[in-house]
């Protein structure tokens, strides 16, 4: 009969990876990934609106600009927010 | 040696969370690619990669009756290794993200403005929360809000000279429907914000590029 120990590492003989580092790059790469999917979804949205917009020989609509161009606005302030909230924390002048 | 009880590490490979975790990661970069659709929510990923992990571990178990020796893999990444891995990951987005622009589709210089101004309200939105992650190290968050700041004016400008072009454009449209004839100060001011929204449209777009240019280059003046 095989004898099953012999295949099983003992705990000494486990290479002493740190799992909660790999952990946190896959978060990272799966954040990274999910934002890809995110921003592929929001441009695909925002091409059939465009398409729409072509299709009906029209511009954008002055509610349109207005939605959109508070959306740019809304996204840079919490992105300069959040890389400032960051900087802070890093203990560096910002 | 005796063990450590107390040891909480082992190896990579006997993670199950790590093994779902790179399979929720291979299909949802298949899926961001384009490369599969398989019309399947995050949560039924997820709900799969934990089917194919039972699978695999039950696989693994099989094999370990035929070996002697444990696997032993490579050291664990360092957190410069991270570093580099996440801005590479961030910089294909970035190519991503002008590979596939929408501004192709609009046909008037308006709604390539609109397309302009949508692509980087997306990309900044999901930058944000990029950043808002604490797993992202600060030094891609830093680079990222730089590049934000980078691309941003070109976007205010593209922005103002599209509101002038609408007012001039609603107030010339309003006097040929009344049948007043537009006087030529009008006429010489609609030609001239034309002239910048189209200029705008060709400095926002680049500006929109240089996002993960920015990137690049920081990363290389980092190392």
């Amino acid at each position: 009969m095989t004898d099953m120990s012999a295949a099983l590492p003992s705990l000494s003989e486990q290479s002493a990876l740190s799992v909660p580092s790999v952990l946190r790059f896959l978060n990272l790469a799966l954040g990274i990934v999910a934002t890809g999917v995110q921003v592929r979804a929001g441009l695909d949205a925002l091409d059939q609106e465009i398409r729409r917009q072509v299709q009906s020989g029209r511009d954008p609509t002055a509610e349109e600009w207005q939605t959109i161009q508070t959306r740019a606005e809304a996204a840079h302030r919490r992105l300069q927010d959040a890389a400032r909230d960051r900087l802070a924390r890093g203990g560096k002048d910002v | 040696m005796q063990s450590d009880p107390n040891d909480d590490t082992k190896p990579v490979w006997a993670s199950r969370t790590i093994w779902a975790s790179v399979i929720t990661l291979a299909i949802g970069l298949l899926t961001a690619t384009g490369l599969v659709d398989l019309q399947l929510s995050e949560t039924e990923i997820q709900d799969w990669a934990g089917w194919i992990v039972t699978g695999l571990g039950a696989l693994f178990g099989l094999l370990r009756l035929f070996t002697k020796s444990p696997v032993r893999p490579g050291r664990p990444p360092d957190e410069k290794a991270i570093n580099a891995l996440a801005l590479l990951l961030i910089l294909g987005l970035g190519f991503g993200l002008t590979a596939c622009s929408v501004t192709s589709t609009a046909e008037t210089p308006q709604q390539r403005a609109y397309a302009l101004i949508g692509t980087y309200a997306v990309l900044a939105q999901e930058a944000a929360t990029l950043i808002e992650n604490p797993d992202t190290p600060d030094e891609v968050a830093e680079a990222i809000g730089l590049a934000d700041q980078l691309a941003w004016p070109a976007i205010t400008a593209l922005s103002g000279a599209v509101h002038r072009y609408a007012a001039l454009s609603d107030e010339l449209a309003a006097l040929e429907a009344s049948g007043h004839t537009p006087p030529d100060a009008l006429t010489i001011a609609l030609s001239r914000t034309f002239d910048e929204l189209s200029v705008g449209i060709l400095r926002a777009a680049p500006a929109l590029q240089q996002f993960s240019v920015a990137l690049n280059q920081l990363r290389e003046i980092r190392s």
